[in-house]
């Protein structure tokens, strides 16, 4: 394929036709509009109901003002005007290997990623676009009257349950980004989990933005009925190349009485992203909700993974690891919110921040009257390494129930001289050793996930780790 | 504008009282650019956290008025009757004015002072231009500059380079005025090689309605040391907010201990700043509520420079509707490298209608750091009661145990046997309530 990008300019009225319905390639103008939406709305043959919620959300997000916490001077920085809102597949790319970095490519070929997959993972390739095209969904799976597809292809084919459950969790009105998701969401995965089925294989779903200054906004929405298990996970340690670009992801998980559910994200978005995600989950009596929560990449990301706590007996556990290095942060954090008598939860979140690295710890913890023999337990440990490095802990308590036990504890410090010192007596050289600690700091994350993520991460690890001695 | 907010005093009251205090012209022109700043500033927006459980309406004075100063009282020759501890200096504040003040003639020889700002401005006019505002000045927050601008006498405490004063200086402010604003203002400089205790108390006698806006603020000197005291037992109708904040320069180290038992609806914000290196800055904060009080305290350990340490160690019980709301910085600059800095927050609640908010945050910007806090709420465990009960010990008393155990540690740090004796009585007398 000839170098399409040389005579592509994006900012031209699209004179390669991309406008043309009658082959359902469809690139939106930038910016966003009333509009957009109704076309996007109309494009994807959606049921009135949606329409009405994108456009109500709509008039949410410009109604709502920015948030004035956390980066407040890279939110603000965001043009809105400058992003693409609905991108259909097309074979058309915005970008050509040539325009991939140096550094992504690097981690490439040092982390052992396929030809083919680099390509997609690079954003050149055409396989992969805004929605989610790709779905392997196993046989067995299919039999046991699992559903799982993209959001789009949910709210064809199972609109009862879609309308039902959709922005129960979240609705639009929680903050700008939600409402801006609720607007103009595309893509994402809709997974349904009949009472007492487990899933065996965990499920997995890749979702890239590979478009310049393409907006990613997935929705996904994941019901794991009476008794069931499954395994939920997004993203994946390798990089994922794109031009500045805005992800702003959704994500509502219903666990219903009894079922346990893990939901694992790797996100390694590359170092100009911004990532404002909002993820939440309600648990019924006796369910289990798991985020496990990795951000290596990305330049901003705004996260903070909730579990309301509804039903009595329910177990929330959060489990994060971020990674700052040069230029980025990590603003990322956990939300558990005790509802009902006895429920239980746990977090732990390890960061790291390094060579002027930014990562912050911001969690909320909230226990309303009535949670009696509610039980929470809060850990962060921060590691610092390089100077101008930064880490904060933000952690907010709101606890209106006596008969509770809450306990939270945070350490900050740098990696300690006397393990390094042992270490290097052993042989290692200084900057093997500081792997080797880095790595033994996130190993209660690591070991929570699939192999080849794990295996994936350290590797990983060692890459950021390079030239941080001397 | 936010300039028209509703209160009820004007610039011409701050001419009032800058004339009735009888100060010179230069403290009337920083009271008047103090008067400035409170009407250019906006009242604090409750969608930062540091306002997020308080609001900031309770404290502005338009139902209340201000007291003009009255002239300060001659020091005193003799220990004023009916102290119970033997310190070394005493001043107390009726309403307004600094009436009576003592000091050891031992102190009084040595060049300490115990005096009122008005005076001091004339008296010691380079020592408090130096430092009056230097850790709250009218910019720190809109209530500040109201402090700045309305404080009537205020109070004055100066160690001169290395003496080390011997038993505390004991403050007692005392307001009584029914529908009025009180301003209590102390300003503290620790020379050189100093060393001092401070016992600053206030109350309301007569438990009249008073909107307090307190300000303390000093300077520790390279070398010096510092003890400060706060207890606050405002009466049941008053409404307080507070700020104190203590510099701390190299080698200099302060100690202190707040304890907070009064006031209907309150909100303080203590700091110490390890502005030299080898700072060392211990704190101790003790509240317990009742009723349905409110206290909303943020504590602030702020390292700006190398190899300075802190130590944070606050302590929340709470009865009935009581509500905490606590909030506590440890901030690590980027230029201080091999700092401790350690934050501890407890809270225990006695009855289910109670609640309490922990915020305690973390900001490192220097990687060569050792830094941990740690936060707890919970109920009385009653494994415990059980076991007291077991040992004969009606339910009640146990309850009485476990809260002075829980607060044990904070207040073990009190040195002086007299103070923690008295400050035992305070608490046990809330408790039995």
């Amino acid at each position: 394929m000839s170098s399409r990008s040389d005579d592509l300019d994006i900012n031209d009225e699209y004179k390669y036709g991309f406008h043309d319905p009658e082959v359902a390639v469809y690139k939106a103008e930038k910016g966003l509009t009333e509009e957009v939406v109704r076309k996007m709305s109309e494009m994807k043959g959606e049921p009135d109901w949606m329409l009405e919620f994108r456009l109500q959300a709509l008039a949410t997000f410009r109604a709502k003002p920015m948030p004035k916490w956390g980066s407040t001077e890279l939110l603000n920085s965001i043009n809105f005007d400058e992003i693409y809102y609905y991108l259909k597949p097309t074979e058309e790319q915005g970008q050509t290997w040539d325009d991939v970095p140096e550094y992504i490519k690097n981690t490439f070929e040092k982390l052992g990623i396929p030809e083919a997959e680099r390509k997609f993972l690079a954003g050149v390739s055409a396989q992969y676009e805004s929605e989610v095209v790709y779905h392997s969904l196993q046989k067995e799976i299919e039999a046991q009257g699992v559903i799982f597809l993209d959001m789009d292809a949910g709210l064809r084919e199972h609109e009862e349950i879609v309308r039902k459950y959709f922005a129960s969790v979240i609705p639009a009105e929680d903050n700008k980004f939600s409402a801006l998701n609720s607007a103009v969401w595309s893509g994402g995965s809709f997974v349904y989990v009949p009472p007492g089925v487990e899933v065996t294989m965990p499920l997995q779903a890749y979702f890239r933005i590979n478009a310049e200054n393409m907006g990613q906004f997935e929705r996904t929405l994941i019901i794991a009925d009476e008794g069931s298990r499954v395994h939920y996970i997004e993203g994946c340690t390798a990089p994922t190349y794109v031009r500045d670009s805005l992800h702003s992801a959704v994500v509502e998980i219903i666990a219903m009485p009894g079922a346990q559910l893990r939901y694992t994200t790797i996100q390694n978005w590359s170092k100009n992203v911004y990532n404002l995600v909002t993820k939440r989950a309600n648990a019924y009596e006796n369910a289990v909700v798991e985020w496990v929560d990795g951000n290596l990449g990305s330049k901003l990301t705004m996260k903070y993974p909730c579990v309301n706590l509804l039903g009595e007996g329910a177990h929330g556990e959060i489990l994060s690891v971020a990674f700052a290095n040069e230029g980025q942060h990590q603003d990322a954090g956990a939300k558990i919110h005790h509802v009902a008598p006895r429920t239980t939860s746990r977090i732990t979140s390890k960061s790291i921040s390094k060579a002027g690295g930014r990562s912050s710890y911001r969690g909320m913890i909230k226990v309303e009257p009535g949670a009696v023999g509610a039980k929470v337990h809060v850990e962060c440990d921060a590691l610092l390494m390089g100077e101008s490095s930064r880490s904060d802990t933000y952690p907010t308590m709101e606890i209106a129930e006596e008969q509770v036990q809450v306990e939270h504890e945070a350490r900050v410090s740098k990696v300690g001289d006397e393990q390094l010192f042992y270490l290097m007596s052993r042989g290692l050289t200084e900057e093997e050793a500081l792997v080797m600690v880095v790595n033994g700091f996130i190993e209660p994350f690591v070991k929570e996930l699939p192999m080849e993520y794990a295996v994936e991460l350290n590797r990983l690890i060692q890459l950021e780790m390079e030239g941080s001695v001397g | 504008m936010e300039a028209t907010l509703k209160n009820g005093v004007s610039s011409d009251d701050v001419r009032a009282i800058a004339e009735a205090a009888g100060e010179p012209e230069w403290l009337a022109t920083w009271r008047h650019d103090a008067w400035d700043v409170w009407e250019q500033t906006p009242l604090p927006d409750r969608v930062k956290h540091l306002w997020r459980y308080t609001d900031p309406e309770k404290f502005l004075i338009d139902k209340v008025t201000p007291v003009l100063p009255a002239a300060a009282g001659e020091a005193e020759d003799e220990l004023p009757a009916g102290m119970q501890e033997s310190p070394a200096g005493v001043g107390i504040v009726d309403d307004a004015s600094l009436q009576t003040s003592w000091l050891a003639p031992e102190w009084r020889e040595a060049g300490v002072v115990i005096t009122d700002l008005a005076t001091a401005a004339s008296t010691h006019e380079e020592l408090v231009r130096e430092h009056l505002g230097r850790a709250v000045g009218p910019g720190a927050g809109k209530f500040e500059a109201l402090n700045a601008a309305l404080f009537p006498g205020g109070v004055l405490v100066y160690v001169p380079c290395g003496v080390a004063v011997q038993g505390p200086i004991h403050l007692f402010r005392r307001h009584g005025i029914d529908l009025s604003a009180a301003f209590p203002r102390l300003l503290v400089v620790i020379d050189e090689g100093a060393e001092a205790t401070i016992i600053d108390e206030y109350s309301n006698p007569g438990d009249p309605r008073v909107v307090a806006n307190a300000v303390v603020e000093g300077t520790v000197l390279p070398n010096g040391h510092l003890n400060y005291f706060n207890i606050q037992r405002w009466g049941s109708r008053t409404r307080s907010h507070a700020r104190q904040r203590f510099l701390l320069q190299r080698d200099a180290s302060a100690s202190t201990v707040n304890i907070a038992l009064g006031g209907q609806y309150n909100k303080t914000d203590i700091a110490n700043i390890q502005q030299g290196e080898n700072a060392q800055s211990e704190m101790i904060g003790v509240t317990f509520g009742a009723g349905t009080q409110h206290f909303d305290t943020h504590t602030e350990h702020v390292h700006e420079a190398s190899n300075s340490f802190s130590d944070m160690d606050f302590k929340v019980v709470l009865e009935d509707e009581a509500r905490s709301a606590y909030t506590g910085l440890i901030r690590i600059e980027l230029d201080a490298a091999n700092c401790e800095a350690y934050q501890e927050n407890r809270n225990l609640m006695l009855d289910p209608t109670c609640s309490a908010h922990s915020i305690p945050e973390l900001e490192i910007l220097n990687e060569d750091v050792r830094c941990t806090h740690g936060a707890t709420v919970g109920p009385i465990d009653p494994d415990q009661v059980y076991y007291l009960k077991t040992r004969g010990l009606p339910e009640r008393e146990a309850e009485k145990l476990i809260v002075e155990g829980f607060f044990g540690p904070a207040l073990d740090r009190i040195e002086d046997e007299g103070l923690r004796d008295r400050l035992w009585g305070l608490i046990d007398d809330k408790i039995a309530d």
